[in-house]
């Protein structure tokens, strides 16, 4: 694997206020900031309201200018392209917004939004671009025939789709999702994650998911940026991340996540507090008002994100030193029996279901359901 | 499934009031289109034996000083008076579009220009449309330009202000991401949903412009008296009015229908466009 996607010591200082005689204060909203996205992967950035993440999305597409720092698309700086040069890449980089309302334009039709990258990148005749137009609102599961309405007339689940068919209109290889769930109903968020991962596989995207909700991430993500006050906390591959998280912020995350295992009662790692304020962040390392491990060197010293096997890095000086992790396991725990022949059952009708339909299941149900239930009376 | 334009109409006419105002309007409009051919007389052809005569079946609203025939006179009148107003709606919705435009989407260039309409916004509207007026001489060219000068900031006004709220919306971002230019994001995306209050100010300048053009003329600061427009009628016949009260009546009822009409088509445009503004943003 390669690396499609560079960032390095990005960084984004906002200046508010500041007046004739008052000193601007300087928000540090991202600071210093580095990673690589590989090829067909998926990234996930998490992190609270706030941490600078999506701030991150934005100068990965260079929406807004990084203070400090670079980024480089298939060996190309982003920096260093005028404003045509940028224009031309940006085919190949696309986002996908988190409000599904106002990311559209209300006063253009679905065709005109969707059909725009095309126009843009002068594709074919009209008539061309109206057929790829509608072939697009059908990959993202749209009736063709409802391309002349507006987005008003569009539920948020179906106007997310319309934002994904645009983004995918330029045939991009590197999409960004910043909260593309968020604004979505619970049963419309699986749904709207269920298309991306459709087409990631189908257009063979690269993703990067940005997220503030770790159940969401989970699910379709290869590795996770966990940030934290503008700065990243921990890199991990998803499986390690949420069975054995490192850095205390990670923990507190995972512990904040409930588990659909009855009986369980983890004790909870809440954090307490407010988020700091990235215009004036603490000292040291930016967790330690908040963290339950905080020692003396923690207030001076700023951690460095350190290598810790098997493609992780961790900033916190203590993360070797930690007692074990106990909440986040529980849901990567084996499985007992009975639950394992659920699983499986759930499976099995999933699988029919796809093949031959829902009828299909309904014939079937009964009888596998007597067997399971008898098996699980015999056990 | 209905027309856009066809809803369009339903909706904004939804209220009768304003389906008057539109008839009225429609009805002053193609008067002025049609003028040579709906007049009965010659605006200008004087008849001194039939002068100051009240309304008759020959001359239904009466004849004036020289003998012409009001209700021609009017007619006449609104090609001039409904022309000026519809030239100085078109050159202060341009300017004032593409200039309020630039101020609220270029942060750099919104004080100085802001300044330079607050500065113009200070001067008593009249009083600067005399002044020009009286600089520049007394022509119906330079009344437009005159009342162009004193409506654009108003126009500016509405436009940033409408554009500094879209340019902060998730779409206009999104257009960056997939490319677009910043021409085309001011020109379509911006323009598209700043369009509906500036068209609403369009038909409060139009009534404003009519009463001003009218204004100006009776002063006499406006088109020289011998084209007729609705203000000159006025001015030249105020001193017969003690006695032929049709020669300013007439003309003084077409201003007044004419400006309500535009204020109150106005009124129905923003009504309908208001709270499918405020769904969009």
């Amino acid at each position: 694997m390669s690396a499609i996607l560079q960032a390095e010591g990005l960084k984004k200082y906002f200046k508010t206020g500041g007046g004739l005689f008052s000193k601007p204060t300087v928000v540090r909203a991202v600071d210093g900031v580095s990673f690589a996205v590989q090829k067909g992967e998926t990234l996930a950035i998490v992190g609270e309201s706030g941490c600078g993440k999506s701030t991150v999305g934005r100068m990965l597409m260079r929406l807004i200018e990084p203070t400090a720092g670079t980024v480089t698309f298939e060996g190309q700086d982003l920096g260093a392209l005028g404003e045509t040069g940028l224009r031309k890449l940006r085919g190949a980089m696309q986002m996908v917004f988190q409000d599904p309302f106002s990311s559209l334009n209300p006063r253009m039709t679905v065709a005109d939004i969707v059909g725009e990258p095309l126009w843009l990148h002068g594709e074919g005749s009209a008539r061309e671009r109206r057929e790829k137009t509608l072939e697009l609102l059908r990959t993202v599961g749209l009736r063709p025939d409802l391309a002349d309405r507006y987005p008003h007339e569009f539920s948020g689940g179906q106007r997310q789709r319309i934002g994904i068919a645009r983004a995918l209109a330029s045939s991009p290889k590197l999409v960004i999702g910043d909260e593309p769930v968020s604004a979505l109903d619970v049963s419309i968020q699986a749904q709207v994650i269920n298309l991306l991962e459709d087409l990631k596989e189908r257009f063979a995207l690269t993703l990067i998911i940005i997220a503030h909700d770790l159940a969401v991430i989970r699910h379709m993500s290869d590795r996770v940026i966990v940030m934290y006050l503008g700065s990243i906390v921990e890199v991990a591959p998803t499986g390690p991340l949420y069975s054995e998280p490192l850095h205390p912020y990670t923990r507190a995350l995972l512990s904040a996540i409930p588990l659909p295992v009855p009986g369980h009662h983890a004790e909870r790692k809440l954090l307490e507090g407010d988020i700091p304020s990235p215009a004036n962040p603490p000292s040291g390392c930016r967790f330690h008002t908040r963290c339950p491990y905080a020692q003396k060197r923690c207030v001076d010293e700023v951690p460095a994100l350190r290598d810790a096997g098997a493609g992780r890095m961790a900033a916190c000086h203590f993360f070797e030193d930690l007692p074990p992790e106990t909440a986040g396991r529980a849901l990567g725990a084996a499985d007992s029996p009975a639950k394992a022949r659920r699983l499986a059952l759930y499976k099995q009708f999933r699988t029919l279901r796809d093949t031959q339909g829902p009828e299909a299941v309904l014939r079937a149900s009964t009888p596998t359901m007597e067997a399971v239930t008898r098996g699980e009376q015999s056990s | 499934m209905q027309s856009p334009a066809l809803l369009f109409f339903r909706r904004l006419f939804r209220r009768k009031l304003v389906l008057l105002a539109a008839v009225i309007l429609l009805a002053l409009v193609l008067a002025a289109l049609l003028a040579p051919w709906v007049t009965p007389f010659d605006p200008g052809a004087m008849k001194l034996v039939r002068r100051l005569k009240p309304p008759s079946e020959l001359n239904w609203l009466g004849t004036d000083e020289y003998g012409r025939d009001v209700l021609s006179r009017i007619i006449f009148g609104a090609r001039a008076s409904l022309g000026i107003g519809a030239a100085v709606v078109v050159i202060s919705m341009t300017i004032g579009t593409v200039v309020g435009l630039f101020a609220g989407f270029f942060r750099r260039l919104d004080a100085p220009v802001m300044r330079v309409v607050d500065a113009t916004m200070a001067l008593p509207d009249i009083l600067l449309a005399i002044f020009l007026v009286a600089v520049l001489g007394a022509s119906a060219w330079n009344v437009i330009f005159a009342l162009s000068i004193v409506y654009t900031p108003r126009v500016v006004r509405v436009v940033r202000a409408s554009t500094l709220v879209v340019r902060e919306l998730p779409f206009v971002e999104a257009a960056r991401a997939i490319g677009v230019s910043t021409r085309r994001i001011l020109g379509v995306h911006v323009l598209l949903n700043v369009a509906s209050p500036v068209l609403v100010q369009a038909t409060f300048i139009f009534a404003y412009a009519v009463l001003a053009e009218a204004g100006l003329s009776f002063l006499g600061a406006g088109v020289p008296p011998e084209t007729p427009t609705w203000g000159t009628m006025i001015a030249s016949g105020q001193q017969y009015a003690d006695d032929a009260f049709w020669v300013v009546l007439f003309p003084g009822v077409a201003i007044v229908l004419a400006a309500l009409s535009l204020q109150i088509l106005g009124d129905g445009l923003r009504d309908m466009l208001d709270p499918k503004l405020r769904k969009a943003v």
